[in-house]
């Protein structure tokens, strides 16, 4: 208890500097959480055949007594030293690092999603032209034209090496069929 | 023998196996292509060459693939094949101090010295060897996954219990899709895509790739590149001085990767991963493993280099394929007529001791073409981020598609890099949860096997009924054992803090 105003402090000053600020104790609870509603979806399909389910059910086993220790462990952890207890929730979300990784999730989610429509070359072309754009500190049209040069020649050379050497398949899309 | 082993030295097989070298660096140095893919896309090629020629250049690609595929490894913490995996745990940090050249050199040279120890056990100790590996059954193969399975110990990070979670969300994945019965769909929601299951190899570019990926994103702003390099001269003269002065740790790693590659079905995935513990296990500091230690890098290349060579063994002894490559090399030899095995043996030995002898000159191929373009690789490394990162992902996405032409894969690829990339935040370090995907096709098979074995007698006849499933066992509850001893002090220190660190 003698430690508590010290790793307050700390924790304060951690979560003004990281990128994620949630404390140890959350990251367990969160973590905790997490592998009981995994093995909450794993117990929900279980079949009853003991050599097809058998390797599941004991893989499952360890998630739930691993995510039962993980909240256990962690909420006396809450209750006896109470850190770790307040995360903030709008600021993490306001952050720019944040806000990079969910727009950059969604860039290649669209990226693959593409492929299916126009096809793995033009989709690869605009994603490598766009993610540096989008991933550049200064944003020219300048640097926009240096991008997709450089784009068209990575697809060029990928193309290359995997169509015509090696005759690796690729997705093809609707509208052009490449 | 001796003329078979002279073939090897021409001229001619020399070029083919410098073209092998060649095709496997590439093949290698791409996530998702696999040494398996590229055999058996080269396999063409050699349908115009005399069978010693071709063979040749086949295990050239397979041995230098062994190599290349710690290049991105090393460079941006994505294993070019799932064998490269434990390469990244020191390869990447020794990137991040500017020593990217260091950990290409030692990887080349470790390549040289696993191949040529498993091609000359090949030419030395084949026939003995061979029918050892016959002894292995479904007991023998499930203690040797859960043997492997305790390298959590030293990959989990800070924490052992989310270490051993993460494993468990691994082999639960890889649960998905048809039991290994094949009578029942697990996990698969009633959608059809599902039954197929998760290929290991999209998963595990998606474990690694797409977290790697993000993390350069958000540390774009402090680093524009991943890490700095500076041509430095004599490094190659430094790394080995550095190695050879490790000469228990060199042969160790062989030992192990010979070993372990000569089972069917083990292969270098398991042979680097054993090979990288064990070197963590016998080292006297080993707090340095994954923070960029040389000895984590060649322990685990020198385990998957040694382990190709020796999975011929079997192969030309008995007709059993020692690992995937191998298969294909036997497809090979039966489409001209070859039968591997006993018949081989006693009929084309020369033809076997050529391939012997061409395996074991791939690693020295490997080592001067590794060292020679290690400048130029690790150059790479100071590329912008934001060409890098984009890269990164085009060739994830190519890597999952290519495996079996499944769209599905790609997106398993990108769900489960974005769900460990989440993880990694929560203290859940990448590579145990890599681990269980790469093990999971091995323990379960084997549990399932072993476990209709014992319907016939007990379970534990069964599991233990042998003095080498003993001695597994025992190997496998001492590692656990030790894994617990050494995390003692660490979990002392720290509940002392009262902070648990996170990845």
């Amino acid at each position: 208890m003698m430690r508590s105003t010290e790793e307050v402090k700390d924790t304060d000053e951690d979560r003004n500097k990281a990128a994620v600020p949630v404390s140890s104790a959350a990251k367990d609870f969160i973590g905790g959480i997490v592998l009981l509603a995994i093995a909450a979806v794993s117990f929900s399909q279980m079949g009853s055949k003991l050599a097809d389910w058998i390797y599941p059910r004991i893989l499952t086993y360890i998630l739930v007594v691993g995510g039962a220790v993980l909240v256990i462990r962690s909420s006396v952890r809450f209750v006896l030293h109470r850190h770790g207890g307040q995360v903030d929730v709008a600021g993490f979300f306001r952050q720019r690092v944040v806000r990079d990784v969910l727009l950059f999730i969604l860039g290649i989610l669209v990226y693959v999603l593409l492929q299916r429509i126009i096809g793995f070359w033009v989709s690869s072309v605009l994603m490598l032209t766009g993610l540096p754009y989008f991933l550049s500190v200064k944003r020219t049209p300048k640097e926009l034209v240096l991008e997709l040069i450089i784009a068209i020649l990575v697809c060029a050379v990928a193309y290359f090496i995997f169509a015509v050497f090696f005759l690796v398949p690729l997705p093809t899309g609707i509208l052009f069929g490449v | 023998m001796l003329h078979g082993l002279a073939a090897a030295i021409s001229p001619e097989s020399l070029m083919w196996i410098s073209v092998g070298v060649l095709a496997g660096m590439v093949i290698g140095a791409l996530p998702g292509l696999t040494a398996t893919m590229g055999v058996a896309l080269l396999v063409p090629f050699t349908f115009d060459l005399p069978p010693a020629d071709g063979l040749a250049m086949l295990g050239a690609l397979y041995v230098c693939a062994m190599f290349s595929d710690s290049i991105p490894a090393v460079l941006v913490n994505t294993p070019g094949t799932p064998a490269a995996m434990t390469t990244a745990f020191d390869g990447f940090p020794m990137t991040k101090q500017g020593k990217a050249q260091h950990a290409i050199v030692a990887s080349a040279f470790s390549a040289m010295f696993g191949a040529v120890f498993g091609g000359l056990t090949f030419i030395a100790l084949a026939g003995p060897l061979g029918s050892v590996a016959l002894q292995f059954g479904p007991p023998e193969y499930f203690w040797i996954g859960i043997f492997a399975v305790t390298i959590i110990g030293s990959m989990a990070g800070d924490s052992l219990l989310k270490g051993v979670a993460g494993a468990a969300i691994g082999m639960l994945v890889s649960t998905i899709g048809l039991s290994p019965t094949g009578e029942v769909a697990r996990y698969t929601f009633g959608a059809p895509a599902l039954r197929g299951g998760v290929s290991y190899v999209a998963a595990l570019i998606g474990v690694f790739a797409i977290p790697q990926a993000i993390s350069m994103v958000t540390d774009r702003y402090r680093h524009n590149v991943v890490a700095e390099y500076h041509t430095k001269p004599g490094v190659i003269r430094e790394v080995l001085r550095e190695l050879i002065s490790k000469p228990f740790h060199l042969l160790r790693s062989a030992v192990i990767g010979t070993g372990i590659g000569i089972l069917p079905g083990a292969g270098s995935v398991v042979a680097a991963l054993v090979s990288y513990n064990e070197a963590v296990r016998w080292a006297r500091d080993r707090s340095k493993f994954g923070k960029g230690d040389i000895r984590g890098v060649t322990a685990s290349e020198i385990g998957n280099n040694a382990a190709a060579p020796a999975s011929m063994i079997p192969l030309m002894t008995l007709g059993v394929p020692g690992s995937a490559p191998a298969a294909v090399i036997a497809g090979t030899l039966l489409m001209r007529g070859l039968n591997p095995g006993p018949n081989l043996f006693a009929g084309h030995v020369a033809l076997i001791y050529t391939f012997a002898g061409a395996l074991t000159l791939s690693g020295i191929v490997t080592y001067i073409f590794g060292s020679v373009l290690s400048p130029l690789i690790a150059r790479m490394i100071s590329t912008p981020v934001k060409i890098l990162v984009p890269i990164v992902v085009f060739l994830s996405v190519i890597g999952a598609f290519a495996i079996r032409n499944n769209i599905v894969d790609v997106y398993w690829m990108l769900g489960l890099g974005i769900f460990t990339y989440l993880m990694s935040k929560l203290g859940f370090h990448p590579g145990p949860i890599g681990l269980g995907l790469i093990l999971a096709p091995i323990v379960e098979p084997a549990l399932v096997q072993a476990m209709d074995m014992s319907r016939a007698s007990s379970v534990a006849h069964v599991f233990l009924g042998s003095p080498l499933d003993i001695i597994i066992a025992a190997l496998s509850l001492l590692s656990v054992g030790w894994v617990l001893w050494t995390r003692r002090p660490q979990k002392k220190k720290s509940d002392g803090g009262g902070q648990e660190a996170s990845a």
